[in-house]
């Protein structure tokens, strides 16, 4: 490509970013102009990178849209906050200034949003305001003067309601009108911008809003009413671990009906599949590797789905960051910020968006405590393994109200979280000493969760799942079945000599693993499987599936490989294994997302290292504890 | 039984591609793919082997949203007119000596 050409490529599309403070609904915005699916949740620090998308204003013209992370001033005191002003600066690395800015402000906290707006002002970039959450607002009896406060800033003020279907007309329209104006004049330069104090910026805020909001209410009783008591010491504890206790009895309660129904699919697939192919290597790969592997990590679907419709409505409820401050005491006697919290929980669905979420901490040592801590948070992918050895060794039986499942699945939670925040203190005393940084979090109104939210996301969490089954976890089960199977057993061989498997590759590495895995337990299959669980870590459960189906001398195992454990480990070895998956050392993406985000290849090696040790040695203690107790 | 047998090397084959496309290093990928540009290949693989090989992305997963986007310094001459900051997020701790430290030595 000539330079000419490159310039009309660039040139032809232009490009405007959305800028604001945390939790304006930029994210949301976002979504309805480009029709993407991007995360938005109730709380400050959702977005830490810059998202790109094309939107298609009323003519049929052309935009780049980038959603930027929130930042409450230009002076950026965070690594995302920084992604913002180099964006916004044209500093990023391969990408000219944004052509137009969208400052996005919350409607209902004018106060707070204005001074970003007055400091974007000062760029002298062209520029338009999105006054968003406008519904809200007049729900509140909010009545903003809008041409007033375009006449005050500067530049066009419109109304957005990011939330709902066509509530980015009257935006589009002003991005047309703005993008056209811009062809007439040559492109600005990004102003050199005196630094004002914010009490200055905040008087002036103060002046705005007396002329186009003089009747503002304030935030309503109801809301201090309910934070008096879910912020409370004693109280506020006590509905946080009643809302996780309920979270997990209903993965538990709840799943059985979905569960059992895939379970029969897979099982009528397998029964099919045998009655209907001759005997060869495809019909072993699809019954052994695919529907004993694949099937059985798919089976979890409904407890993923679960979890997350709980998550979900808990991030759009506006509580999660009352959970935050909740915790701050504790997180702070570890010596971890505050704001380590949201990273912490967004963890439990995966370590990586949780790892990447730490860049809202200001402090380097607190950035990497919480980091390196991050992945004994039980993400999602643990839950098919956990699930699967609860479901073969716990038995159904209730306890008062709960089920003794449920009770032990969120045991198993709390130990991850236990181990975080020892792990957390340790690294802090020994290691990441730095003073207690207080927790600043901006806290977001009580919303009433919004069903297509919840529907969009529990879609989006499904699709990667199936996503996951369908790639990396079919692919890894007929590689697991290709070394399972081959070299075949010598000739000669009968039944009666130990399973074919055996003689295989995997069945050769397994038995050579078991060396360093039996002290904790680890049979030979366990062994096996922990290997492609490095991969990702449901993928244990499928390649216990595929080695289970290829040692069983009838084909039952395919369709289901709780019993068969449940009958052929000894409870220590079950107890073993799960404390083995607390700790587990974390998937390779982790390590992978570790590296890119510290710059070193030092923290993900010390990281695999300390996990694998953390996780052998609480294996070895339960598996003899356990022994010694006569399992 | 053959058809199942050549069925079963093409799907293994294939298992094998994809599980390295997605695990190993972009790195590694790019260096695979050089080598094995070299090589007479029908020409729809030398273009997904080109495309790796050229790849720029910071994991190799595609996507733009990380902080290895393209650097400024492959784009032609005038196209150069901000200057790459690269964020630091760990510096390196160096020991210079404090006031009260210097104060402390005999």
């Amino acid at each position: 490509m000539t330079l000419e050409q490159y310039s009309l490529a660039t040139a032809a599309i232009k490009k405007i970013a959305l800028v604001g403070n945390p939790n304006c609904g930029k994210t949301a915005l976002f979504n309805l102009l480009t029709g993407a699916r991007q995360k938005v949740a109730n709380y400050a620090g959702v977005t830490v990178e810059r998202k790109v998308g094309t939107a298609h204003l009323p003519q049929g013209q052309s935009i780049s849209v980038v959603d930027l992370p929130g930042t409450y001033s230009l002076s950026p005191a965070t690594p995302d906050e920084q992604v913002t002003l180099d964006v916004i600066e044209g500093k990023r690395a391969g990408e000219d200034a944004p052509d137009v800015l969208v400052a996005v402000v919350d409607a209902t906290n004018l106060r707070m949003n204005l001074r970003l707006v007055l400091e974007l002002k000062r760029l002298g970039k062209p520029m338009l305001v999105a006054v968003n959450m406008a519904d809200v607002a007049r729900q509140q009896g909010l009545k903003l003067d809008l041409p007033r406060l375009a006449l005050e800033l500067g530049c066009p003020v419109v109304e957005t309601v990011a939330i709902k279907q066509g509530g980015h007309t009257a935006l589009l329209a002003q991005l047309e009108t703005t993008l056209a104006a811009l062809q007439e004049l040559p492109p600005t330069p990004v102003a050199q911008i005196d630094a004002a104090s914010p009490a200055e910026l905040q008087r002036e805020v103060r002046r705005i809003l007396a002329l186009v909001a003089p009747l503002a209410p304030a935030k309503g009783r109801f809301q201090y009413r309910l934070d008096a008591l879910v912020m409370h010491p004693v109280w506020g504890l006590l509905i946080l671990a009643a809302v996780l206790f309920l979270i997990f009895q209903a993965v538990f309660s709840w799943a059985n009906l979905p569960m059992d129904a895939i379970k029969n699919v897979m099982s009528a697939v397998g029964d099919w599949t045998l009655a209907h192919m001759d005997e060869g290597p495809l019909r072993s790969l699809l019954v052994d590797g695919v529907i004993a592997g694949v099937g059985g990590v798919l089976v979890f679907l409904p407890q993923i789905l679960i979890l997350f419709f709980f998550i979900l409505l808990l991030e759009d409820s506006g509580y999660l960051p009352r959970a935050a401050f909740l915790l701050d005491n504790l997180m702070g006697k570890v010596g971890l910020s505050g704001r380590a919290f949201i990273p912490l929980l967004s963890s439990f669905a995966c370590a990586i968006p949780g790892i990447m979420a730490t860049r809202t901490i200001a402090n380097w040592k607190d950035r990497l405590a919480t980091i390196m801590v991050a992945p004994l948070m039980t993400c999602s992918a643990r839950l098919p393994v956990y699930a699967l050895l609860i479901g073969a060794f716990v038995p159904e039986r209730d306890i008062g109200w709960f089920s003794l499942r449920g009770l032990t699945l969120f045991g198993l939670y709390v130990a991850g979280v236990v181990s975080a925040m020892g792990v957390a203190w340790v690294f802090k005393r020994v290691w990441m000493k730095s003073s207690y940084q207080p927790l600043m979090l901006e806290l977001p109104p009580y919303r009433v969760p919004s069903l297509r939210n919840l529907g969009l996301g529990l879609w989006e969490r499904a699709r990667i799942f199936l996503r996951r089954v369908g790639g990396i976890i079919f692919a890894l089960m007929v590689i697991l079945w290709f070394l399972s199977t081959f070299p075949g057993p010598p000739a000669g061989w009968e039944p009666s000599q130990g399973p074919a498997i055996q003689y295989s590759l995997a069945g050769i590495l397994g038995h050579a693993l078991q060396w360093v895995f039996a002290p904790i337990g680890f049979n030979w299959q366990i062994s096996i499987a922990l290997v492609p669980g490095m991969a990702a870590r449901e993928v244990a459960v499928g390649a216990l599936g595929t080695v289970y189906a290829l040692s069983a001398a009838d084909k039952s195992v395919a369709d289901a490989l709780s019993p068969v454990i449940a009958q052929g480990w000894s409870l220590a070895t079950a107890y073993s294994l799960l404390a083995w998956f607390v700790f587990a050392p974390q998937c390779l993406s982790t390590l992978a997302v570790v590296r890119r985000e510290t710059n070193s290849w030092r923290y993900p090696v010390l990281m695999a290292t300390y996990l694998f040790a953390l996780a052998y040695a609480a294996s070895f203690v339960t598996y003899r504890v356990t022994l010694w107790l006569g399992a | 039984m053959m058809l199942q047998s050549l069925l079963v090397v093409c799907l293994v084959s294939a298992c094998f591609v994809y599980a390295a496309s997605q695990l190993l290093p972009l790195a590694v990928l790019q260096a695979m793919a050089r080598t094995l540009l070299r090589l007479p290949l029908p020409v729809l693989l030398v273009r997904g082997l080109e495309k790796i090989a050229q790849a720029k992305g910071g994991c190799g997963s595609g996507c733009d949203g990380c902080d290895r986007s393209p650097s400024r310094q492959d784009l032609p001459g005038s196209m150069q007119k901000t200057v790459e900051r690269v964020l630091v997020f760990h510096p390196a701790l160096r020991r210079t000596p404090t006031a009260q430290s210097l104060k402390q030595v005999p």
